[in-house]
């Protein structure tokens, strides 16, 4: 090429020379070299000096055709000439190396840049490992493995393209790097004889993993540029990969704190809830056992109506924390057929009766409810809870009224009582274990479980339960929302 | 009742439990014998207990398979379980297999009492049939097929009459899903289409269909028809 651009100029320099003169025609050739230079680097260039001066000298320096030089004058311009062919060569050669450099460090700046915003958005350590090992694998055309401690064992994390497995002598090589905190594997001091490069990856706290690399070529894995470059996406993965660590450690951190909390809750719950109506059986027993001469048979029934009462609610909520604990443990399977709602809803207010007995309690179900998918068992609990409650919240010779009627594909049915109702931020809240509406001074008696139990349960049956306030008067409603069967709805639109 | 001749064998492996067993039933007239295992049950019986109190839960057998080998052996004796909360499956199996009736523990003596008194009446029942039932203002003729509410008579469909018999006939009993379908529809259906019938027969004989008095729900097992007082 430098060839031809050279006999180029040295077919212009032939048509200018009659107009401009022999003395001007060098410039021509100097033009070809500097763009030889700026083109195609140092050594061409001073390939094509050297061809210029030859021609310079041959075709217009007299005695012309032949290499010879007659006047010293024109000796001395040759030799100039030839001077700054290569001084010009240099210099431009230079210029262009720096300026291919500048735009590789570009380049290779931009897609660092992109890869660090990359990083940024991704919040799972998962998508980390991958997008490190996909981005070092495009730049640097390698395959790439990731490797991070697992309970103590390094294991591959992520591979690009995917891979899984080691070979022994990788296997002891990435050890090695991990141990050493060195590079080790192919082409390093360690273990060359490994199929990947091993590169520890660290960031200020220490090293946290282990990167390897591999190619099919033969040779060097990289150059000097690219194993910067590696080491700077290196570090950028290491520093990523690390936030992620940590972000999750926070988060296990939180939920453990959480979970101190909800079991602070659960102690301070059950011992509560267990040991008053304990000790007031306990406390009665002795009482009839010791004094039993001195107390009027008024006195003595009361204390045994206690024992008996208390045990009752001893029951309740031994009951309560199984069902909880069931919930929890994911032992609740729904056993559910076609029931008719206020079947459940009798034998609910059966078993509440006793609950009851201070309360009107009135039925308002629409006639002619479809028959629901339901486990009989889970929603009498629901309903038995729900009426507890509202027992429970509202005060004696109120009204609890059990609404329930067809709302579109969903019937719901609300358990609407006279008592205080329940403040407006804490709706939610009241679903959560151990919740209790304060009131005022004291904490009213229960576990705080059963409407936690409750929406497990009507989720369970693909139902959903909310909790609001009467609009005509003070008061609490609990709404119960289940769909209606589809073959329900069928029968329905093709009546 | 008679009761100082009919002898009740307490098959429990909780001491206090046996105890109160032993206390609450001798003052009610019974004679109480007691087994803590499977193994010893098994002995007392030679002793022809009129019923069994049997826990579903004992250290050395499994509930369900002491109550098959006590029906292998005796097939008529009544059999009243004590089992746990939550444990339906459990209970409905046990009625399956041949058992009368259940108590939940912790249960109260009353309902305990009430379930033995239901169980060997029963037992009387199917020995000499009783042709004419009542229990509060209901009153059933099962010769004449007659049902009235007080003076009122009552017009039942056959199968309402079916399952209005049935309950009748085994008054103060609980009945499983499964045996009320069997007597009714010869097991070839849906509980749904009982629980059809339960409200349809409700509707007629109940003051208050959303609040029954005589054909009570057992939520996850089955029916039961209060007995008389």
């Amino acid at each position: 090429m430098a060839v031809a651009i050279v006999a180029a100029s040295l077919g212009a320099a032939k048509l200018i020379q009659p107009w401009f003169g022999v003395e001007n025609v060098d410039l021509v050739f100097l033009t070809a070299v500097v763009a030889i230079a700026v083109r195609f680097g140092l050594w061409p260039s001073l390939f094509a000096s050297v061809l210029a001066s030859l021609c310079y000298n041959f075709f217009f320096l007299p005695p012309i055709h032949t290499f010879t030089i007659a006047d010293p004058t024109n000796i001395a311009a040759f030799f100039f000439f030839m001077l700054i062919a290569i001084l010009v060569s240099n210099l431009a050669a230079r210029g262009r190396t720096q300026a291919v450099s500048a735009i590789a460090r570009a380049h290779a700046t931009e897609l660092l840049y992109a890869f660090s915003r990359k990083l940024a958005g991704t919040a799972t350590l998962d998508d980390v490992l991958w997008v490190t090992a996909h981005q070092a694998a495009l730049m640097l055309r390698v395959r790439v493995v990731l490797l991070l401690a697992e309970e103590g064992v390094l294991t591959v994390k992520a591979g690009y393209p995917p891979e899984d497995r080691l070979d022994k002598t990788d296997v002891a090589a990435a050890n090695w790097a991990w141990g050493n905190d060195r590079p080790a594997g192919r082409g390093a001091d360690t273990l060359p004889g490994a199929k990947r490069l091993f590169l520890p990856m660290r960031t200020g706290r220490g090293i946290i993993g282990v990167i390897g690399i591999d190619d099919d070529r033969s040779g060097p894995l990289l150059t000097p540029d690219q194993r910067r470059l590696l080491d700077a996406l290196v570090d950028q993965g290491a520093l990523a990969i690390e936030r992620v660590l940590l972000v999750e450690d926070m988060e296990r951190v939180r939920r453990s704190v959480e979970s101190e909390r909800l079991r602070a809750a659960l102690l301070t719950s059950i011992s509560h809830d267990l040991k008053t109506p304990l000790a007031s059986v306990l406390g009665s027993a002795f009482t009839l056992k010791n004094y039993s001469p001195n107390l009027s048979d008024a006195e003595k029934a009361e204390l045994l109506a206690t024992i008996i009462e208390e045990s009752e609610r001893l029951n309740r909520f031994i009951a309560n924390l199984l069902d909880m604990t069931k919930l929890e443990s994911g032992a609740i399977v729904p056993n559910t057929a076609r029931h008719d709602l206020s079947e459940i809803v009798g034998s609910a207010l059966r078993r509440a009766g006793k609950i009851l007995l201070q309360h009107q309690v009135r039925l308002e179900l629409q006639a002619g409810l479809p028959m629901l998918e339901l486990d009989a068992v889970l929603f009498e609990q629901v309903l038995f809870n729900l009426l507890d409650n509202a027992a429970k919240y509202a005060p004696s010779g109120s009204a609890i009224v059990l609404n329930a009627r067809r709302d579109g594909e969903m019937v719901a049915l609300q358990v609407i009582d006279e008592g205080a109702g329940i403040p407006q931020a804490e709706l939610e809240s009241v679903f959560e274990k151990f919740y209790r509406v304060q009131k005022a001074d004291h904490v009213r008696p229960g576990t705080g479980l059963g409407l936690a139990i409750s929406r497990g349960f009507v989720e369970a049956m693909h139902g959903t339960i909310s909790a609001g306030n009467r609009g005509d008067r003070s008061g609490a409603v609990l709404t119960i929302r289940l769909p209606v069967p589809a073959e329900v709805q069928a029968l329905d639109t093709a009546a | 009742m008679n009761a100082s001749a009919v002898k009740v064998l307490v098959i429990e492996d909780e001491p206090p439990i046996r105890k109160l067993l032993r206390m609450g039933l001798s003052t009610q007239g019974y004679e109480v014998i007691e087994a803590s295992n499977g193994r010893t049950a098994l002995e007392q019986l030679a002793q022809q207990p009129a019923l069994i109190i049997l826990d579903l839960g004992l250290p050395d057998i499994q509930g369900h398979e002491l109550l098959r080998t006590i029906r292998a052996r005796n097939d008529s004796v009544p059999v009243v379980v004590l089992s746990s909360r939550g444990d339906e499956a459990g209970k409905v199996q046990a009625l399956d297999l041949g058992a009368d009736d259940y108590v939940t523990k912790p249960f109260g003596m009353d309902e305990l009492l009430a379930r033995m008194r239901a169980a060997l009446r029963h037992q009387l029942q199917v020995q000499g049939e009783r042709p004419l039932f009542h229990s509060g203002d209901l009153s059933v003729d099962l010769v004449r097929r007659i049902v009235k509410i007080g003076a009122r008579e009552i017009k039942l469909s056959p199968k309402e009459y079916d399952l209005l018999r049935v309950l009748v006939q085994h008054a103060g009993k609980v009945l499983t899903h499964r045996f009320l379908l069997k007597e009714l529809w010869n097991e070839l259906t849906d509980a749904q289409y009982l629980r059809v019938y339960v409200r349809q027969l409700r509707q007629k004989i109940e003051a208050d269909p959303e609040r029954p008095h005589f054909v009570l729900t057992e939520t996850g097992i089955g029916y039961r028809l209060r007995a008389p007082d």
